[in-house]
């Protein structure tokens, strides 16, 4: 997962914290949280950062996956960009419109959540979809869809080529975005010493972005290849905290809801999330982070 | 002439050690006040959240108009007493926390007004799907709260015990060094 929420895992690695604790970790990039659950499920990788989503989308389609912790959260990072010249002033101006979208993303939630907030379902508008990156950001680009939900991170990139003629719709209210290290139950079996010490490098990870926020915040900006003001803006709303809470738990179980209702996965029961979560090796490393009850 | 002299030496090494016991215990008794003070806030802001929690579902299951315009009160309050505590607070940690503890207040008090006004608007499939995404939020940002809380409540507690036990540790060297005083002032 290649963005800022990932910073965590980023700051270990150019700290030099996994070999110091005695652990080899050879980073996978990926666009989206999506293409590094895949990638994990086929077995290309052993452990998987992703929002909870993806996590989420793959637990009801019956993967078995284990959650060893969430590294960050913000509740500003999901964003709906539109053409003011298609109309596009306005959340419910969506109406009619044809909206981009990356399948199973965390943008996929947020867009049918901040669609239902302002009296519209799926079904008001023409959803499309389409690969992270840059098949996105063009079919925004050359008007293939009148707006896009995407992340933050984009925004940059698109205000140079859109200007004046997007708009933004942000809403704090209607989802947090969490970042999950997972893996699977076998390789969480036969490596608990790897994990443990993979968690306390992203532990000091997490000490260090405390301490060091302005050094962090501008190298994340260029590995992410952000310009800085607008990083900026999506900076200040991360909270960077190992955790594996109550508050992570109902995030999960209503996004299955919302699975659920628009059959977007096989399963159509809702899983007991504490089954998919192996809080010993971050209560190991971590007592206080730990607070399912 | 001599022994004079190193009676007025005593004297005054003696007024030294009196005022140093003195500065500390003051100083390690407004320690031990500030550090306590702080912990009966973070009480004081783990009751006015959970008077909250309990005013949403009087609000929810009862639908009454006066348990809605409490919550609002209740989470005025909540939202004044954070702002104070990150005023009591120096550890950059603890003022982080503060601050995302206003936040989780703020942004559900939004969340809050937005389902007031769902009580009454657009059709009831998409209104009860628009109340559960609603009501998930409001949980999320409570459980950060009281998570935060939590946290934040530990640490206090640990800074007052720290506290407590530098007092003692005061009290004590203090004790020890008067007692040594007095034999060797007896002695002469």
């Amino acid at each position: 997962m290649n963005i800022a929420l990932a910073s965590l895992f980023h700051v270990a690695q150019t700290q030099d914290y996994f070999r110091q604790e005695g652990v080899e970790v050879i980073p996978q990039p990926h666009i989206t949280g999506v293409a590094a659950v895949q990638s994990l499920i086929k077995g290309e990788s052993d452990l998987a950062i992703s929002s909870d989503t993806p996590f989420v989308l793959a637990v009801l389609n019956g993967e078995k996956l284990t959650m060893l912790a969430s590294l960050a959260s913000s509740s500003r990072y999901n964003v709906i960009i539109a053409r003011k010249d298609r109309g596009v002033l306005l959340p419910n101006n969506l109406k009619g419109k044809k909206v981009g979208v990356v399948a199973g993303s965390t943008a996929h939630f947020f867009l049918h959540s901040l669609l239902v907030a302002n009296g519209l379902s799926h079904r008001d508008i023409i959803l499309k979809y389409y690969e992270a990156g840059e098949p996105i950001r063009t079919a925004l680009k050359n008007g293939d869809v009148d707006a896009i939900s995407y992340w933050s991170n984009a925004v940059s990139l698109l205000e140079q080529s859109l200007g004046d003629e997007a708009v933004y719709f942000y809403d704090e209210t209607l989802y947090s975005d969490n970042a999950c290290l997972s893996s699977k139950p076998e390789f969480v079996r036969t490596h608990p010493e790897a994990i443990r010490k993979i968690l306390r490098a992203l532990l000091r990870a997490e000490l260090y972005i405390r301490t060091h926020p302005d050094m962090v915040k501008k190298d994340v900006a260029v590995f992410t290849g952000n310009e800085q003001t607008v990083f900026n803006k999506a900076w200040e709303t991360i909270t960077f905290r190992l955790a594996l809470d109550a508050a992570l738990l109902v995030s999960l179980e209503d996004q299955t809801q919302w699975a659920i209702r628009h059959d977007l996965a096989a399963k159509q029961a809702m899983p007991d999330y504490r089954e998919y979560m192996a809080p010993d090796f971050l209560r190991s490393v971590k007592p206080s982070a730990v607070r399912l009850f | 002439m001599l022994i004079q002299s190193q009676l007025r030496l005593f004297s005054v090494i003696a007024a030294i050690l009196l005022l140093t016991m003195y500065f500390s215990l003051l100083w390690s008794y407004s320690n031990v006040t500030k550090s306590t003070a702080r912990e009966q806030y973070i009480n004081e802001i783990r009751t006015a959240l959970f008077d909250r929690t309990i005013l949403l579902d009087d609000y929810l299951f009862m639908q009454s108009d006066r348990a809605r315009k409490q919550w609002l009160e209740k989470a005025s309050i909540l939202e004044e007493r954070i702002a104070h505590l990150d005023a009591l607070v120096s550890d950059s940690e603890h003022r982080e926390l503060c601050r995302e503890m206003l936040l989780d207040s703020k942004t559900s008090t939004g969340i809050f007004r937005r389902l007031e006004n769902m009580q009454s608007n657009g059709s009831l499939g998409l209104r009860q799907e628009a109340v559960q995404r609603l009501m998930g939020q409001l949980l999320v940002r409570t459980h950060a709260l009281n998570r935060n809380i939590d946290y934040l409540n530990g640490a206090f507690r640990d800074e007052v015990a720290r506290a407590e036990s530098i007092r003692l540790t005061i009290l004590a060297v203090s004790m020890g060094i008067i007692t040594v005083a007095m034999i060797f002032y007896t002695g002469i």
